[in-house]
Formats: C-alpha cells, structure tokens, sequence
C-alpha cells in the first residue's frame, strides 16, 4: 500500500498537469481581448495619398469579437490632422457621397457640410467621426 | 475493505472516463466564453476560435477529443463488466448508473456535434427534427418542443446548447455522484495505477487535439442548402445508416430501437440474475453481434457518404421533415425565379443583398429571412415595393424610375427576402 505521501504527490501531480493543460488550453480564451486591445486602431490609408480639399473614402472591416462588418468613412486633410467621416447618412443608413465640399445622400436628398454637419433634407444629427491619429505615415481610425 | 470492493480494485477505465469527461468540462467553459447559440453567429464564432483566439484550436481539439475518449473508455469499462458478470447484483446498480453515465456521453457528443452550426450540424437539426415529427400522435408537437418553433431556428440551437451546458452536465454530476456512493471510493491500493492512467490519457488527448484539430466545415442552417450528404459523428453513424436503409420508419430507427436497447441494457441485471459468470454466456455473444451491426452498419455509412455524384443515390435519403416539400430543402427553381426577377428590377444596383459583395450601396443592404423582417415590416414592403416611386414621391427620394412588380413578382420577392 501506497503511504499517505506518495498518495498526496500522486494527487497533486495529476492536479498540476489536469490543470495545466486544461488551464493552459483556456488561458488564452479568458484573456485574449487584452490582447487584441491595440488592435482597435485600424490603418486606413497612408496620410500622404490624401489630398488637401478632397475626400478619398476608404473601406475597412470592424472586428467586435467574432462579428465583422463592412464599413466606410471619408478622410479629410485638415491641416496636420485628419478628419474621418462615416459614410452612412445618420437619417436610414445609405452612403452617402462627396460632392463640391458637401455630402450628399442619395436616398433622400440629406445634405451634409463638409465636417458632417447637417444642412437640408430630412437629416437632423451629424455624420459620425471616427478618432484618428497617424502612425509612421498612416491614418489609423479607432473602432 | 470487503470483498465486493476489491473486485474493483484495478484499473478502471470508467474512472478514467471521468477524467476524460472532467476535461470536456473545463475545456468547454472556456470553449463557452467565445461562442454563441445562434445559427448566424454560431459557426462564425467557432471559425473566430479556431483562428483568432490564442490555442482556440488546440482547445476545441482537447473538447471534442475528451468525448471522444470518455465514449469509447465507456465502451471498455462496459464490456470489462459484462466479461465478468459485473453487472450482476451486488453491482447491479453500478451497471445502470453507468448505462446512465453512458447515455449522458452520447448526449454531450450528439448535441456538441450540432452546436458547430456548420452544414453538417444543419443536416442533423433536420434529420432530428424528421424523426420527432415521426412520432405517432404527438409527433409534431413532439417536434415543436425540440425545435423551439414550427422549424429549425436559433430557437433550436439555443435549446441544443442549454441541454448541452446545463442539463447534462447536471445529470453527469448527479449520477457520478451515485455511482461514486454506490460502488464505494477508489481502493487506495490501486491509486497509483488510476493516476497513472489519468496522465496517460491526459497526455494523449494533448497530442491527439495538436495531430488531428477537430474540422469546420462550411456555414449552415436555415436559408442554406440542406447537404444530403452530410455525415453525424461517428457514434451516430449506424443509426443515419438505419434511417436510410429503412426510410420512412424513422421513429422506429431512432425511437424505439435505441429505447430497446437501453431498456435491454438497464434490465440486464434482471434478465440474468443469478446466471453463472462462466461458461456460454449469451449476453456476450449479443453484444457482441449488436457491436458487430453498429459497426458494418457505420462502414456502410461511411462508404455512402463518399461519392459526391450520384444524385439519385443522396437524394433524401436522410430522413427531412414532413414539411421539407414547402420551405426546408432548397428549391433551384425557385432560386432561378428570384434571380431573374431581381436582375430584372436590377436590385442589386442600390443594394447589396444577403452580403453579396457586388451590390450597391446607394440603397441600405438588404439581408434575408429573420433579419430582413425585423427591419421592414410586411406591410411596408408589400407597400413599398409595390409602387417604390409612388410610395417615395413626398420624400423626394431618387428611387430609380422602373415599372411596378407584378403581383406574382411580388410574391417571389416576399417569400424571398422573408424566408417564407
């Protein structure tokens, strides 16, 4: 017969290993969002294709835990800064397009000034903004 | 320590089992904090483990394959006993609660296959839901209550997942917890050569979750096509076999012969009590024969499952629904109409429908089935869609100048972006 010791080691052995893998195994499920943290910033474009008193729309995918979606902004040069605009119109969701400094929406006619703010039509709230900031050259939208 | 207790005192693979079934346990609670029972967000959560969580993979394997082993560790502990007449009193109630124990494995890997949401686990919802509707009388009804509604839906996985997570889990606390009171703990002396075996498998599941990682196959569920082709896991096998070679007795196959068997299993210290443990034994050679039946009939499974051609062959060979004629299994034809009707309108100009990446994007994108609904009323699609320019005009929206469907057309459009 096995002594008490032995039996306690034999014991905690298989507690260390069980856990361990399995353990080890999970680690990453619990934990992972910590390290996918940094990844909110999403490159758009580099800063230097924009031009001044133009928008280029960009399309970029939105990562929130296994949901994707496809989305769009505008990028505006102001200055040193970068204005990011979302394309949908905040009045039922079409894309909205950029025309002669104001956006348009082709829907139904909303009207947006160059900074997302509402002009006519049946649009009352701006377009949204997405932050930026530039990193070695490229425009990085957060999420 | 009695004598009774000591016939066990030897290596058993039944707790051995109960490791394996400890490992699925944990695994799965991590496996949980990432997935979602719905059929939209299921497979793509599971494909999210597989590739973006960090050892998503290597868990997802270490689950599946601690079923796995609890399954066929069973087996082993089940004729080790019935070599040996264990099942006899005084173990009698060891024998049925592992019957029990058994019956709660099968359950976890029946209902885990199907929580993938892939095409394969679409096709098993289905072939599950032709079997509840088989039931005599109540089979609807029947039908009904497993799947959360009158078809397959979220509904359905969500119940699977609860049975999954919650009910099992409790039955395989509570009859381990039996079985533990009943047959006594583990005889100290034979410790050592438990835990022994407890590495042993700990270190093969390891390696059989980093050689052979558990598969994904392509997106399922309701609005995709039903495959006839699709395969259950491996322990299911026979009775998909049955189902096709006795098509149209699906509640006999998968009703009645698996309640007979378990019957037969559980009655077993009954029917033999008091027989000798030596000599002919006829239980044996009868599960040995039924062991032989589930084998060539998973064979003959396996083999019909490979060739794709062959349409006659594959064509609703699994059991369908009674319904499947109205709204399950796709119709070409149908899909051709709507293809026509909505290149004719040239809807994709403005939208993109069902994520089609060539769609428009003037108008807002137009998804299909339950999320279509939730966005637009019918009321309002019948109006809208009927006379877009009309029903646009004070709004002074550019809806594109084309004629009105016609109400045929209609129809097709409905019953398309609705699911109906």
């Amino acid at each position: 017969m096995e002594s008490g010791t032995e039996r306690r080691g034999l014991l905690r052995l298989f507690a260390f290993v069980f856990g361990g893998l399995c353990g080890g195994a999970g680690f990453a499920s619990v934990f992972d969002p910590l390290r996918k943290r940094e990844e909110r910033w999403i490159p758009l474009a580099p800063v230097d294709q924009l031009q001044p008193g133009q928008a280029t729309r960009v399309r970029y995918t939105v990562t929130a835990g296994w949901e994707q979606t496809e989305r769009s902004v505008y990028l505006l040069r102001a200055g040193d800064d970068v204005l990011a605009i979302d394309s949908r119109c905040t009045h039922l969701g079409c894309n909205v397009r950029y025309r002669e400094g104001e956006f348009r929406c082709p829907c139904h006619q909303g009207v947006f000034d160059g900074k997302g703010q509402p002009l006519s039509g049946p649009v009352t709230k701006p377009l949204e903004r997405m932050e930026t900031r530039i990193q070695a050259g490229v425009v990085e939208g957060k999420a | 320590m009695s004598s009774g207790d000591r016939k066990y005192a030897r290596f058993s693979a039944g707790t051995v089992a109960l490791v394996a079934a400890a490992v699925g346990a944990v695994t799965g609670v991590f496996l949980s904090l990432n997935y979602a029972p719905t059929w939209s967000s299921a497979f793509a959560s599971i494909a999210n483990i597989q590739s973006n969580v960090g050892l998503g993979a290597f868990l997802r394997g270490l689950h599946r394959w601690a079923g796995t082993a609890a399954l066929v560790l069973a087996l082993f502990e089940a004729a080790r006993m019935l070599r040996r007449g264990d099942y006899q009193r005084p173990h009698h109630r060891v024998w049925m609660l592992g019957v029990g124990l058994f019956v709660v494995l099968l359950g976890f890997g029946y209902t885990g296959y199907l929580l993938i949401g892939d095409e394969r686990a679409y096709a098993g919802v289905l072939v599950l839901e032709g079997v509840a509707r088989s039931a005599p009388w109540i089979g609807d009804a029947l039908a009904s209550i497993v799947l959360g509604g009158d078809t397959v839906s979220s509904a359905t996985l969500t119940r699977l997942y609860t049975v999954h997570v919650v009910v099992l889990p409790f039955a395989l606390l509570l009859l381990t917890a039996a079985l533990v009171r009943a047959r006594g703990t583990t005889v100290t002396d034979e410790l050592r050569r438990q835990v022994w075996s407890a590495l042993g498998l700990l270190v093969v599941l390891a390696v059989l979750a980093l050689a052979f990682p558990s598969k994904l196959g392509d997106a399922g569920g309701p609005g995709t096509e039903a495959s006839s082709n699709a395969q259950p896991e491996w322990f299911f096998l026979w009775v998909n076999e049955l189902l096709h070679q006795l098509n149209g007795q699906a509640f006999l196959v998968a009703g009645v012969l698996p309640l007979a068997v378990l019957g037969g299993a559980l009655a077993l210290p009954y029917i033999r009590k008091g027989r000798k443990t030596t000599g002919t034994r006829p239980e044996l050679f009868v599960a040995a024969g039924v062991l032989t039946a589930i084998g060539i009939l998973s064979i003959m499974a396996t083999a019909r499952a490979k060739p794709e051609a062959d349409d006659e062959e594959s064509k609703g060979t699994a059991v369908t629904p009674k319904a499947a004629d109205n709204d399950i299994v796709p119709d070409p034809e149908f899909e051709e109409t709507v293809q026509k009707t909505l290149r004719r309108f040239r809807c994709a100009k403005c939208h993109v429908i069902h994520g089609d990446p060539d769609g428009g994007e003037d108008g807002p994108p137009l998804p299909l089935g339950a999320e279509f609904a939730e966005l637009y009323s019918r009321k309002y699609f019948a109006k809208k869609v009927s006379d877009p320019v009309a029903f646009w005009a004070d709004t002074g929206m550019t809806y594109p100048k084309k004629r009105k469907p016609t109400p045929e057309e209609m129809e097709v459009l409905a019953r398309y972006f609705y699911g109906d």
